[in-house]
């Protein structure tokens, strides 16, 4: 009995001790993935800088010309500023979703025996039908 | 004693928790309850999904029985996931810990698999002795690789310790492996650590690992085998682990890098490839040249990397490997997720050469803008190799990007390729940094080999033994002299295991098969195959004299001098034997050096004859070992015919009429059995016997047998005579396994000499016209007389049986005489 009694104290020690721990940190590592899988970090780091250094040199050019080549060199970056932030904002919108998915996994990770019980009641209450 | 620090009890521990709850639940019954778990969980999701979905209208019981079965369901997973991750695999234990405190039940960091087996060995048991503790561990699944491996059945152990009485108890030997599994890193005492200690520990295991030709280290090495699949194995299983989110920078990770078109078409992306096929191995022994690659190319500017080695030493597998790390992001630094892009020299060199230079500076112009690529290119020597004819000289063009922060190039090439274009030349040595890669140790190769075995095992449909492992590493080490470790020990390995499966179907390498397949492909002689060197070896004299008449004490000098030298020490790197034949021309010097070699070898063609008389000059070294000064590149007559012929006699013929300097080669390659040729590369003369020849102190020797001095005594008189007249240096002399005077033959030896020549002649003309000669006793007394010369040996007869009795025969066939299959007796009146 006591044996019973120490292993069930085991149980619950590891699930909300050293289970709990890795789950948060695997979700955690979830979000660092999402954000890696968006390029977030490089993203806003070249947020304005051309898109893949396309960028032409103005050196020794005429003033019309020059114009014109900066209008180029100003479009890439252009462009790379809306593909990095519309990527950006998706990020955003996907990791609001995975955010409240994550909250009602902890949320049934926590009362996960609560969940059992009220699992088990609900059937024998339907079995039942009280 | 150290032992008595610890205690095992198989009580009251969470392994032991572990055991006992799947000891329970390990049955027919269980495991039946436990699918009808699965498939009711499964079922009842399905359920209350689609009734919270499409409203399926069941009865209530119905949803109330599936909420029961998806609550137990749940419980089931939860208990599930605590047997696994907590009872039998706890994530975190510190063998280290344990090792230090005082009283520690041991029995907790024993893994899941060793506790099952000694679970009842250890329950409130205080004297269990090794025997009972190795009887557990046979009883292991874990011990079945172990054994495969060694080649040994569980029950063959079992009925030998029947009989046997161990006095070490199992105490100590869980103890002693606690050491083990430190060593190994491994995070719970392993059955395979238990067993390494008994064998380390245990008289019976001792003697076992004895006759299995075996040691402590193997069975080490054999247990982190099995680690390292088991490893392998669980990383495959998990799916929901943190390590399997592998971050790789994601969609955007080039966009803020440039395009590379032009560079694309001269080139492919090594990275991009291994990320998507995977490296295909286990990168072992090479961790210390990827720190190295990696810390060059993170300098700033001249941070380019050389990687020099012999072709086939790993250079391409350390760039993979380091590949691997980047294409992973683990080599946490700006390298990570950067474009490792693999230079087609071929292709840039192939077309229109008169753009090469433009087409270089396009390609390493965009490398650098793009600002995310390593170039990598494979033998740069073929690049800048300036002035060579058939070559390009790209140095100049490759110079300003070697500077440049933007851009790192890698580069691979031979130690001699190195010495020729890069140090010597000092712009390219100031911004390239040398990662030099070395043959991995033994010790390193059994665990490389090891890693490579599944792919061999899945190719060849066979099971290889550590033996075979070992075996191929002696073999490779000792037959493959032209190639490097690890290529050559993985080619044989594969080759032969191919080799035997396709010859017997299924089946189990063993070390005879490598030995087979090496005999064949490198031509060693019989001998070393069927092990027979032994009993060659013991009859070495008998096998000579078949060949030489005479010269007793010498052939027992160099059968003496022979058996000295191999045995116990098979595993020098010097030559399997040396001589100094010294003594007058014609007494058999040559005629010995064929006997040995056809006695060791089993062929006297195995021999390779040099007439020292032709190297006189200094310049003459380079005729046999090859030149690479300046535009010419000869190859060596000396270190050619070893490269080809290892398993060789080599006969250096007048060896006083060399050049001094030339023997001075002598030195290095009978000191150490290695020499270097003009290219750089070394040759071994580990498989072969050298046997130089002098005439010097010829007239010492005559002198001393006619005065009746002893053989010792002539050799000793004979050495100082030739150290006090500075023929030969003493640091010559002492070299050579031994040193073997020849007497000059007697009026007797002569006619022996002569009745062996007509020996052999009779047999030529029986087998080549089919004549049977015969030659009456009066007439080869005659022949015998005729050829005897003191001063020339045995020599004047060779040239007296030919005109004697060679001569007659052929006018005798000329004028039809003599006919095949005609019977001939050469008699007194014949000769005069």
């Amino acid at each position: 009995m006591e044996g019973n009694t120490s292993i069930v104290k085991l149980f619950f020690s590891w699930w909300y001790g050293e289970e709990a721990i890795y789950f948060l940190a695997y979700l955690k590592r979830v979000l660092v993935f999402l954000a890696d899988q968006f390029s977030v970090i490089t993203c806003l780091k070249t947020l304005l800088s051309p898109w893949k250094r396309d960028r032409i040199s103005t050196e020794g050019l005429a003033i019309k010309d020059r114009f014109n080549v900066l209008m180029l060199n100003l479009t890439s970056r252009f462009v790379g500023f809306v593909i990095k932030l519309f990527t950006i904002a998706i990020f955003l919108v996907i990791s609001v979703v995975y955010m409240l998915i994550a909250l009602v996994l902890i949320a049934a990770y926590f009362i996960y025996p609560v969940i059992i019980i009220g699992l088990l009641y609900l059937g024998i209450k339907s079995i039942l039908q009280i | 004693m150290i032992s008595d620090k610890y205690t095992i009890n198989s009580g009251g521990n969470i392994i032991s928790s572990a055991v006992l709850i799947n000891k329970v639940l390990n049955n027919f019954l269980f495991k039946t309850i436990f699918f009808f778990v699965w498939v009711f969980g499964f079922f009842s999701i399905g359920l209350l999904i689609g009734r919270a979905l499409i409203a399926i209208d069941l009865p209530e019981q119905v949803f109330g029985l599936s909420y029961i079965c998806f609550s137990i369901f749940l419980i089931y997973l939860s208990l599930r996931a605590f047997d696994f991750n907590k009872l039998q695999h706890p994530r975190v234990c510190n063998l280290k810990d344990i090792k230090a405190q005082e009283n520690a039940n041991l029995f907790s960091v024993f893994s899941y698999e060793l506790a099952k087996a000694s679970y009842k060995l250890f329950h409130n048991q205080k004297d269990a002795t090794a025997k009972e503790l190795a009887i557990c561990l046979l009883g292991s699944s874990d011990m079945t690789f172990v054994l495969v491996r060694i080649g040994i059945g569980k029950e063959a152990i079992l009925k030998e310790l029947e009989s046997y009485n161990s006095t070490v108890s199992a105490k100590e030997i869980v103890v002693r492996s606690l050491d083990y599994a430190l060593a190994e890193s491994h995070h719970q005492i392993e059955v395979g650590d238990v067993f390494a200690a008994l064998c380390e520990e245990d008289k019976f295991f001792q003697d076992l690992l004895v006759n299995l030709k075996l040691e402590v280290k193997d069975i080490v090495n054999i247990v982190y085998w099995q680690t390292l699949l088991i490893r392998e194995y669980k990383k495959e299983s998990k799916i929901f682990t943190p390590d399997r989110l592998r971050l790789n920078g994601g969609i955007g990770r080039d966009w803020a890098f440039g395009f590379t078109p032009f560079l694309n078409q001269f080139s492919s992306d090594i990275t991009s490839s291994i990320k998507a096929n995977g490296l295909g191995l286990e990168l072992i022994g090479h961790e210390r040249e990827i720190g190295q690659i990696k810390e060059v190319l993170l300098q700033n500017t001249g941070g380019n990397a050389i990687v020099v080695g012999e072709p086939g030493v790993g250079k391409r597998t350390t760039i993979l490997g380091f590949a691997q790390k980047v294409a992973e992001g683990k080599t946490d630094s700006v390298l990570d997720f950067q474009h490792i892009i693999k230079l087609d020299a071929d292709r840039i060199i192939s077309n229109n050469p008169a753009e090469i230079s433009e087409r270089l500076s396009g390609i390493f112009n965009e490398a650098s803008y793009a600002g995310n690529i390593l170039i990598f290119i494979e033998n740069i020597d073929n690049l800048l190799a300036s002035g060579d004819a058939g070559k390009i000289d790209a140095t100049e063009v490759l110079l300003p990007f070697l500077e440049s922060s933007e851009m790192h190039v890698i580069g691979t090439c031979d130690v001699s390729s190195y010495n020729k274009y890069i140090s010597s030349n000092s712009s390219l040595s100031q911004r390239f940094t040398r990662v030099s890669i070395e043959e991995p140790s033994k010790e390193e190769m059994v665990r490389i080999l090891e890693d490579t075995v599944p792919l061999i095992e899945h190719n060849s449909k066979s099971v290889i033994s550590y033996e075979a492992i070992k075996e191929t590493i002696r073999v490779a080490d000792k037959y493959i002299l032209n190639l490097p470790n690890p290529e050559k020990s993985i080619n044989l390995l594969d080759s032969a295991a191919v080799k035997a499966a396709a010859k017997r179907g299924k089946t189990i390498i063993l070390p005879k098969d490598i030995l087979e397949y090496a005999s064949e492909k490198f031509e060693v002689p019989s001998m070393e195959v069927d092990n027979k060197e032994k009993e060659m070896l013991l009859s070495l004299e008998d096998q000579m004299h078949k060949r030489v008449i005479g010269q007793s004490e010498a052939i027992k000098a160099i059968s003496n001098a022979m058996r000295r030298a191999r045995v116990g020490i098979t595993d020098s790197k010097k030559p399997i034997g040396s001589f100094l034949f010294l003594g007058p021309t014609g007494v058999g010097k040559t005629e010995t050096a064929k006997a040995l070699a056809e006695s060791y070898f089993g062929n006297s063609e195995n021999m390779i004859r040099f007439d020292m008389s032709e190297y006189q000059n200094q310049e003459d070294i380079y005729r046999l070992i090859g030149s690479n000064i300046g535009e010419e590149n000869s190859q060596g007559v000396l270190t050619t015919a070893i490269r080809e012929h290892p398993f060789s006699l080599v006969l250096f013929d007048e060896i006083e009429k060399a050049n001094p300097n030339i023997l001075d080669l002598f030195l290095q390659i009978l000191d150490e059995g290695i020499l270097t040729d003009g290219q750089g590369r070394k040759v071994s003369f580990s498989n072969s016997i050298i046997i130089a020849t002098s005439n010097a102190g010829a007239n010492l020797i005559r002198e001393s047998i006619k005065d009746g001095s002893d053989y010792e005594l002539t050799k000793k008189s004979l050495l100082d005579f030739l150290q006090k007249e500075n023929i030969y240096r003493p640091e010559f002399l002492n070299r050579f396994t031994s040193i073997v005077a020849f007497s000059p033959l007697s009026k007797e030896e002569i006619s022996k000499v002569a009745v062996l020549m007509i020996d052999n002649l009779s047999k030529d003309i029986s087998k080549n016209k089919g004549i049977n000669l015969s030659v009456d006793p009066e007439a080869v007394k005659r022949l015998a007389e005729l050829g005897y010369d003191p001063q020339m040996g045995a020599r004047p007869m060779a040239r007296v049986v030919q005109e004697k009795l060679e001569d007659l025969l052929a006018k005798k066939i000329l004028s039809g005489e003599l006919n095949k299959g005609d019977s001939y007796l050469v008699g007194l009146s014949d000769i005069i």
